[in-house]
């Protein structure tokens, strides 16, 4: 799988920074398993804002900042209080085909089972632990069909798994990214042979038009 | 925000970029952590990151007490994790960032516990052969230094401020007397142009 369709620079740039909203996070994180060459802009991302942290004025801790955290040196961590044995796995129920699998990066959020939302077109809704409102889901869409025409409240940000789809904008395939800014109002089709498979991000809600909007607003807020 | 860590705004041009510390004698001092538990090293640490820490953190968004614990807890997490610590993937000023990045995210998310760690599944792959790796990483900060230096004042300004300010739209809008709309477009500018300079660097 090698992606053509990078992220633009100032989505890297905030994952660098870790300013993205969670939903979008999530979906750069899986992009970033497939595209070596987004890790690479990554890296330098991520190295400017380590030189930029060298040039930031300190602000001084409390005097006995460095004398507590040295008396925790050696304690447990925390986090061991729990211990991932005893993690219930959080729920997939949403069935992939045969060689397909989720990215590593949403191991610790739950998927929903699918729930038809159209014809040839089903959507299942991811969880992030910790996030109340996360607005993404994997999106199925079945050969040749479409994805109801939708504009959206803000920045949408789409990961191919697995297939393609096309917009006006030009063919996405497994291990792309596509980002529509709010004006773009776009009509995604998916590959006549292959469908798709995607994970969809919304800065802000998305709003499907009839009887999709109708459907899925119960699951989108 | 308090006035005293807002930066110095474009229209007073008094250039507030330091040469940036050589990242090696850090490097080095992670991994004597590492491979001896040395205090001192981390004490060293400690002192240059910290108040820096802070400073993001709070610009980030978090309370100055809770900017503070996320500084200790990032510093507690450098001890424990300083065997993973590979200074042929990042230097140490960039790895540091990235888990005060990733504790600040979580610190950020309601209903998350602080004191939880990234797990080291978190990390992205490291593709990078191991030999030239170590090269790589100091030419890849030699690149930054020389792309940030080769931005105009007003855009390594933006580039500060998007990685370091909660909010950079409006806070560029508002410093530049410029709409959100104008300021977005600089933004994505400035970090086009810093890509494309660190691309052209090759």
């Amino acid at each position: 799988m090698s992606a053509t369709h990078l992220p633009q620079d100032e989505t890297l740039a905030r994952f660098a920074a870790g300013t993205l909203e969670p939903a979008t996070r999530l979906v750069v994180a899986a992009h970033l398993e497939a595209a070596p060459q987004a890790r690479a802009r990554l890296a330098l991302f991520e190295a400017t804002a380590g030189t930029l942290l060298d040039t930031l004025p300190p602000t001084a801790l409390s005097d006995d900042a460095l004398d507590r955290t040295l008396a925790l040196l050696d304690a447990p961590p925390r986090a061991a209080a729990r211990p991932a044995a005893s993690r219930k796995p959080p729920r997939h129920a949403a069935r992939l085909p045969a060689g397909v699998t989720l990215p590593r990066a949403l191991a610790d959020c739950t998927v929903g089972r699918w729930i038809w939302v159209g014809p040839g077109v089903r959507w299942s809704r991811i969880g992030i632990p910790g996030v109340a409102h996360a607005n993404v889901g994997l999106v199925q869409v079945a050969p040749g069909r479409a994805l109801p025409e939708h504009g959206h409240g803000g920045k949408e940000i789409t990961y191919v798994m697995s297939g393609a789809f096309s917009d006006a904008s030009g063919r996405y395939g497994p291990g792309d990214v596509c980002e529509a800014d709010p004006e773009v109002e776009h009509q995604p089709v998916a590959d006549a042979r292959d469908g798709c498979i995607c994970i969809i991000a919304m800065e802000g809600a998305l709003r499907f038009r009839g009887l999709l909007g109708t459907l899925l607003r119960p699951f989108t807020h | 925000m308090t006035d005293a860590d807002r930066p110095p705004a474009p229209a007073n041009p008094a250039p507030p970029t330091p040469a940036p510390t050589n990242s090696a004698p850090f490097n080095r001092m992670i991994q004597d952590i590492a491979a001896r538990g040395d205090r001192e090293a981390f004490a060293a640490l400690f002192k240059h990151f910290a108040p820096r820490l802070k400073t993001f953190l709070m610009r980030s968004g978090l309370t100055p007490t809770a900017a503070e614990e996320v500084a200790q807890e990032t510093m507690l997490s450098v001890w424990r994790k300083a065997s993973y610590f590979d200074p042929a993937k990042a230097g140490a000023a960039t790895w540091i960032f990235t888990i005060a990045r990733n504790l600040k995210i979580d610190a950020l998310r309601r209903d998350r516990p602080v004191a939880q760690l990234p797990s080291d599944a978190d990390e992205t792959p490291d593709d990078a052969p191991n030999g030239e790796a170590l090269v790589i990483t100091a030419e890849r900060e030699a690149k930054v230094r020389v792309a940030l230096s080769a931005l105009s004042q007003e855009q390594a300004h933006i580039v500060r401020l998007s990685f370091f300010q909660d909010k950079p739209h409006a806070q560029i809008a508002e410093e530049l007397g410029i709409p959100l709309g104008t300021a977005k477009s600089r933004v994505r500018l400035a970090l086009s142009r810093l890509r494309t300079l660190l691309d052209d660097l090759g």
